[in-house]
């Protein structure tokens, strides 16, 4: 405690002098006999007013006021009857940051923890034909990680002339991730058959060679192979989890999609450039209207017809 | 513990040979793969006839006419329509000329932006509308035939059930009518799926993600095998040149108008309209029942895209008497392009729209 208590006031000593010293000099600087922009002043026309004068130093007084208003802040904010205030605010941000740190960090762990037990369960879980018992933890942890840690910041209110930009940006950096991820898992069923397949070719290889009827024919393996792994794909791509993952990913990618044109558009718009919405429109009414001509077409021939008959 | 015998010696002499042989293949195949190759498709020549916006529309006069009325073949939105003339010697086009029959084929283009508005409606009473007045005109017939493929086929039984005064013979191949069946991952997909958002997304559907789509039906073979058996072939010119030609018209994939998109896939994937009858396309129903001229429906058993038991329903829901279903044991694109069903697929349409001529 006593040596918390000394190194605060040795501190705060320093802290002190140092804005001392920046005072002494912006003073020093003021005082000057001849301030940063009067030698320019001096060499212009000697009847300025007075009026004209202050229009020159108005930069620099602002300027000055500033630094006056910062001195004066800092100077406040060191006197001693304000510092345990100081310090413990500091020390509340800081607190805050250490608690949301270690929310986020206790939830990585979790997040890491859960996908090494998925990634490691997961051929246990996946029976050699059955594809409904597949392992999708890692890929829905993930998300879970996503949606309650790095979502949330994404989401966070975009304010200013910007806003509209920012949040477009946000989305497509969100859908983007979510598209991702249900890509990855996308990916990750279509490659199973063929980590299937291998390992029932290995157990048939060992089958073949304890029995002694090991082919040496390397095309015959390969039929063999290339029917399990066919067999493997059908049973894949006929199941409700294959189904549900594409639907997933066709749901995502839609998305996605539909935010980078968005984000296209803002810049397009900014560049003068039709976006494709604008020029939809153009296309919906050429179609119309070729639409429409079509049929008064049609209607003048039934016409002309009738009247030469 | 018993020791088991591997034969190390027979494996290794095994890799070897397999080492060798690929040495000497990857050098024939430098000799093919930068040599002259024909890779050339649609050459079957024709003429651009009539053009609408992006749609074209493509003649093709045999040397001798012996079916008297055209026929015009509408194919999908979904790739393109040089699938029916990959190459010389395996086009259904060039085998209907042979049976003397003159086609009409449209060419829908690459729909672009401006494009997302167009519907199944304008598609149907636009393009197809306009298409058929102009052929009559050209042969003075007021009824033409149609064949309509996969998607086509959908457009070609609505504008049949809209306009049959001017449809002689239909002919739909591979076209999928009821979507009410679990066979199929595409109808899975669609009817869990909202893929039809990603219409609005991109303005239209992009030819790239539905391929993704298309590839991912069966990976191991149309992303593996299927490359694996280039490599393995990559000496043998012809093969190569066979593989290019496929490989071009596969991934030539035109965006589909955003609006026709959602449409196809809400009213007929997720609803089932059309089978039911209650598709309605620019405020009219389409009433299958009006479908009074004779219809042969064909599709292939080990389609993958379009399942057997999408397309078989078709014909006990129509008006008409003389209907045929035709099942080929091929797969979506084996009933155009495999050697067997070259030989009996477009000999078999010659044969029945030449008896329905009249």
């Amino acid at each position: 405690m006593a040596e918390n208590d000394q190194f605060s006031a040795d501190f705060s000593k320093l802290f002190q002098n140092w804005t001392e010293t920046a005072v002494k000099f912006w003073q020093d600087v003021g005082n000057q006999e001849q301030p940063f922009s009067a030698a320019a002043a001096k060499t212009d026309s000697q009847s300025d007013s007075a009026a004209g004068e202050d229009d020159k130093y108005r930069a620099y007084r602002s300027w000055e006021n500033t630094w006056n208003t910062y001195i004066s802040f800092f100077q406040l904010m060191m006197a001693p009857q304000n510092q345990d205030e100081i310090f413990k605010n500091a020390s509340t941000l800081a607190e805050t940051i250490t608690q949301a740190t270690e929310e986020s960090l206790e939830n990585f762990t979790e997040f890491q923890t859960e996908l090494v037990r998925s990634l490691a369960a997961a051929t246990q879980h996946t029976n050699t034909h059955h594809y409904s018992t597949i392992d999708h933890t890692t890929f829905e942890s993930f998300r879970e990680f996503y949606r309650t840690e790095l979502q949330k910041y994404l989401h966070i209110p975009k304010i200013g002339l910007p806003r509209e930009l920012h949040e477009h940006f946000a989305e497509f950096t969100d859908k983007s991730n979510i598209f991702c991820s249900h890509l990855a898992e996308f990916l990750y069923l279509l490659i199973l058959p063929l980590e299937k397949s291998q390992q029932l070719m290995q157990k048939k290889i060992k089958q073949m060679v304890e029995s002694g009827e090991i082919s040496t024919d390397s095309k015959e393996l390969y039929g063999d192979w290339i029917k399990v792994l066919e067999g493997q794909y059908m049973q894949l791509l006929k199941s409700s989890e294959y189904t549900d993952v594409l639907n997933n990913t066709i749901g995502s990618l839609a998305e996605y999609k539909r935010i980078k044109q968005e984000l296209t558009n803002t810049f397009l718009k900014d560049l003068q450039i039709p976006t494709n919405s604008d020029m939809d429109e153009v296309y919906k009414e050429l179609y119309t209207m070729k639409k429409k001509i079509r049929e008064l077409s049609r209607k003048v021939e039934m016409l002309e017809k009738d009247n030469t008959s | 513990m018993n020791q088991v015998k591997i034969p190390v010696d027979l494996i290794l002499k095994s890799i070897d040979e397999s080492r060798r042989d690929t040495s000497s293949r990857l050098k024939r195949a430098s000799t093919v793969l930068t040599g002259e190759l024909d890779t050339e498709i649609a050459s079957t020549p024709h003429s651009v006839v009539y053009e609408e916006d992006r749609v074209k529309l493509k003649h093709y006069k045999p040397e001798k006419q012996r079916v008297k009325t055209p026929l015009l073949v509408i194919y999908a939105l979904i790739n393109r329509e040089t699938m029916l003339d990959l190459q010389p010697k395996r086009s259904v086009i060039e085998n209907l000329l042979d049976q003397g029959v003159e086609v009409y084929m449209i060419d829908w283009g690459y729909p672009t932006r401006k494009d997302q508005f167009v519907t199944i409606g304008d598609h149907v009473n636009g393009y197809i509308h306009n298409i058929v007045n102009f052929i009559s005109d050209e042969c003075g017939s007021q009824k033409i035939n149609i064949m309509g493929i996969c998607m086509g086929g959908v457009f070609s039984i609505i504008y049949s059930a809209l306009h049959p005064e001017r449809v002689r013979n239909l002919v739909t191949t591979v076209t999928p009518t009821n979507f009410d069946t679990d066979k199929g991952l595409l109808n899975i997909w669609m009817k869990n799926t909202d893929a039809e958002i990603l219409g609005d997304v991109y303005a239209n559907m992009p030819g790239d993600i539905m391929n993704l789509g298309f590839l991912l039906l069966n990976p191991a073979r149309l992303m593996i095998d299927k490359y694996v058996s280039f490599f393995q072939n990559m000496d043998n010119k012809t093969f190569v040149e066979n593989f290019i030609r496929m490989e071009k018209w596969i991934f030539d994939s035109p965006d589909v108008p955003a609006a026709t998109f959602k449409q196809f896939i809400t009213d007929c994937f997720k609803q089932n309209l059309l089978i039911q009858s209650k598709l309605q396309i620019d405020g009219e129903r389409v009433d299958l029942k009006k479908i009074t001229m004779p219809v042969i429906n064909f599709y292939g058993k080990y389609d993958h895209l379009v399942p057997p038991e999408s397309c078989d329903v078709f014909t006990s829901m129509i008006g008409s008497e003389d209907r045929e279903d035709v099942c080929f044991d091929t797969g979506h694109i084996g009933i155009y392009v495999s050697s067997k069903c070259q030989r009996e697929f477009a000999p078999r349409i010659a044969e029945w729209l030449g008896n329905r001529d009249n």
